[in-house]
């Protein structure tokens, strides 16, 4: 009884210590600005989700080193974390309960634009800005108020991915004729491999191979023997990265010399060029920000991380910086002075100069409309800039072992 | 000429298949337990022999008796403080129990490795032979080399050794062979660690193909368990002649068909042999 007495005083004791903690904590609110944070950091997608999630925070350290908000007598950013699980219904249930319990003047997620669409759904009904670097069209063609997406939308995406390739191929002095098509069988694969088709009927290239596949592939050999057969000259695959290196070293094994022009993704992230080393060598893919811009973020990520920023830790660090800016701008001090500052923003330069366009200005639908997506290439395990050649900085593209000038 | 390839690349497949297969159907046919958390032990082994990679650049065929045996540690201590307790509690229990391991060791991997895709480089990597106009890939040949061996040697620990037999008694009926004087518990406990260690060594043999992250075991568990059933689980030779028919049954439909409906010859394969044998190709309705 003794024992038990002891204990629930010690409970009781330590419990008090903490509560005199928060305290301070509680005091400083008003010198702080909640920005709640939702993206996938367990299930398949959750690689993506702790990248993204790196970006956010090494972008609130930034704008809190500096003296946070000015506007608002110095507030600091408090970017609060939740898991949102790979699966949409969790997201919801993670982003409501996120806005239930720390009242977040906004919302930056979740990442996969399945994840993001019902994210974006709670903050519209809560009206709270959700800013998302996610690719669907869908984000910005619901008629949402609070909705604000930084990168260019998918089906852009998708046929500038086509035209550029086209382009590059023109440019190299080998026409583009045929190409094929894989997919995995999502509501992601299936939209943007849709897109990329209709886009090749318009530009007269013939698509040799249009094949869905299941996602989760445990061997890609039989897929790959359909690759080699339609004898395209470059392969669009439309995938995350696990089925995407499955496919690759199977097409290695079988000596294939098809160009690759891949759909950002995994394609553009650093356990890429780790898993596959040297096969990444001039394998291309479209992506919506430029990595040689994105300036002393770039050396900061690396700097924590050790390795280089993936464009999902750059954007949804431009989501918080276009946040910082807009509370700047107007000192709001609630969610909807937010959404107001924000649908009238205009950025460019510093910190935004990594998004092609240079900056962030979203159009009534809260699209960034000024972004347009461009062409990397794996050289020597890094990614470089080639495409559009009129873009700041591009580098030389490598077409079939050519140069391209 | 592509149908010759298909059928190659079927039978590499198919032993590979065989490989990540035997240990469930080992443990069901000893245990009578259907072990959810089998994906995952291919994945702890998968870690192994990353880290052994990474640390010690041990190459992944060789690491891969390690990851047997951290894996067949872990399954003898699995099963002799956790499984032990529900084999004679109702199905859902054993269910729940095996399922509760999965997710566990799927949270474990992902608090202490990270959520980051892994994997190896070795130079046979991209690699293939060439079998006259035909490509052979040399890690699946080297998987099913691993995957035969181990189908061997197995086979001739549970014909010809007293413990092999043992483990067929008890398969056969535990009461019998507890009245012989067979440890019942020992053998059970020693199966388990097998099946699990067998998990891991395949894990180990395919990361030169694959990658691996903490969910990865849920894109293996589902042909794990339709090539057991379809074989007749409980039953080892089963298990790879259902991975024969179900390696090259994909090879060879996703000439012919869309590769979206890969699995869908399989399946349909799957429910006719079950309409006509519900306990699979050579189950019987008692486990051997």
């Amino acid at each position: 009884m003794r024992h038990f007495t002891k204990l629930v005083a010690g409970v009781l004791a330590l419990a008090m210590t903490f509560a005199g903690l928060a305290v301070p904590t509680a005091a400083s609110a008003e010198t702080t600005v909640t920005v709640g944070a939702v993206f996938p950091l367990t299930g398949s997608l959750a690689a993506f989700g702790k990248t993204s999630v790196q970006g956010l925070q090494l972008a609130a350290k930034e704008i809190n080193d500096r003296g946070g908000i000015a506007a608002l007598g110095g507030a600091k950013i408090n970017l609060v974390v939740r898991d949102t699980t790979s699966d949409p219904a969790d997201a919801a249930n993670a982003t409501a309960r996120l806005i239930d319990d720390v009242h977040p003047i906004a919302v930056v997620g979740a990442y996969a634009s399945s994840l993001s669409l019902t994210s974006s759904s709670v903050c519209e009904r809560r009206g709270i800005p959700f800013l998302t670097m996610s690719f669907t069209d869908d984000l910005t063609s619901r008629g949402y108020k609070y909705t604000f997406q930084v990168v260019p939308k998918a089906s852009v995406i998708g046929s500038k991915q086509l035209n550029y390739a086209v382009d590059i191929a023109k440019a190299a002095g080998d026409p583009l004729k045929s190409i094929a098509i894989v997919y995995e069988n999502t509501a992601y694969g299936t939209s943007q491999a849709k897109g990329l088709q209709a886009e090749a009927e318009t530009l007269h290239v013939h698509v040799s191979l249009f094949e869905a596949y299941p996602h989760g592939l445990t061997d890609a050999t039989p897929l790959v023997q359909k690759i080699n057969a339609s004898n395209a000259q470059v392969l669009f695959p439309i995938s995350y990265f696990t089925d995407a290196v499955l496919m690759i070293r199977a097409l290695a094994q079988s000596h294939s010399k098809v160009q690759i022009v891949g759909g950002a993704a995994g394609f553009v992230i650093p356990e890429f060029v780790q898993t596959l080393g040297s096969l990444t060598e001039n394998i291309m893919s479209i992506d919506t920000s430029a990595y040689d811009q994105y300036g002393p973020f770039e050396k900061a990520y690396m700097a924590a991380y050790h390795t280089f920023a993936p464009h999902e830790a750059y954007e949804n660090a431009v989501s918080l910086f276009a946040i910082a800016a807009a509370l700047q701008k107007s000192r709001a001090s609630s969610s909807e002075e937010l959404r107001n500052a924000l649908a009238s923003l205009d950025v460019k330069g510093g910190a935004f100069a990594g998004m092609p366009g240079s900056g962030v200005k979203f159009n009534a639908n809260g699209l960034n409309e000024d972004a347009y997506p461009v062409m990397v290439q794996w050289r020597n395990h890094n990614l470089v800039t080639i495409w559009p050649a009129s873009s700041h900085g591009v580098q030389a593209a490598v077409w079939n072992g050519k140069t391209v000038k | 000429m592509a149908i010759l390839q298909a059928l190659v690349n079927g039978v590499l497949v198919g032993g590979v298949y065989a490989l990540i297969t035997v240990g469930l159907t080992l443990i069901f046919g000893v245990l009578e337990i259907v072990n959810f958390a089998q994906g995952e032990f291919l994945m702890v082994g998968m870690y192994v022999a990353y880290f052994s990679y990474v640390a010690l650049h041990l190459d992944p065929m060789l690491s891969a008796v390690l990851a047997f045996g951290v894996l067949f540690g872990l399954g003898a201590v699995l099963e002799r403080w956790l499984v032990r307790r529900v084999l004679h509690g109702p199905e859902i229990s054993q269910i729940f129990l095996t399922v509760g391991i999965s997710i566990a060791l799927q949270n474990a991997a992902l608090a202490f490795f990270g959520a980051d895709f892994h994997s190896v480089h070795v130079p046979y990597q991209t690699a293939s032979l060439s079998l006259g106009p035909i490509p052979i890939s040399v890690p699946y040949l080297l998987a099913f080399a691993w995957g035969a061996a181990i189908n061997l040697v197995l086979y001739f620990f549970l014909v010809r050794t007293d413990f092999g037999r043992a483990m067929r008694a008890v398969a056969v009926n535990a009461v019998a062979a507890t009245l012989s004087g067979i440890n019942v518990s020992r053998v059970r406990m020693v199966a388990f660690a097998i099946g699990a260690g067998l998990a891991g060594l395949a894990g180990a043999v395919i990361l030169p193909y694959a990658y691996v992250y903490p969910t990865i075991g849920l894109q293996y568990v589902v042909i794990m368990f339709t090539i057991a059933v379809l074989g007749g689980l409980g039953n080892v030779n089963g298990a790879v002649i259902g991975s024969l028919i179900v390696g090259i049954t994909q090879a060879l439909s996703a000439l012919f068909l869309p590769s979206a409906l890969q699995n869908l010859v399989v399946f349909a394969l799957f429910v006719a042999v079950l309409m006509v044998k519900p306990s699979g190709l050579l189950g019987h309705s008692h486990a051997h």
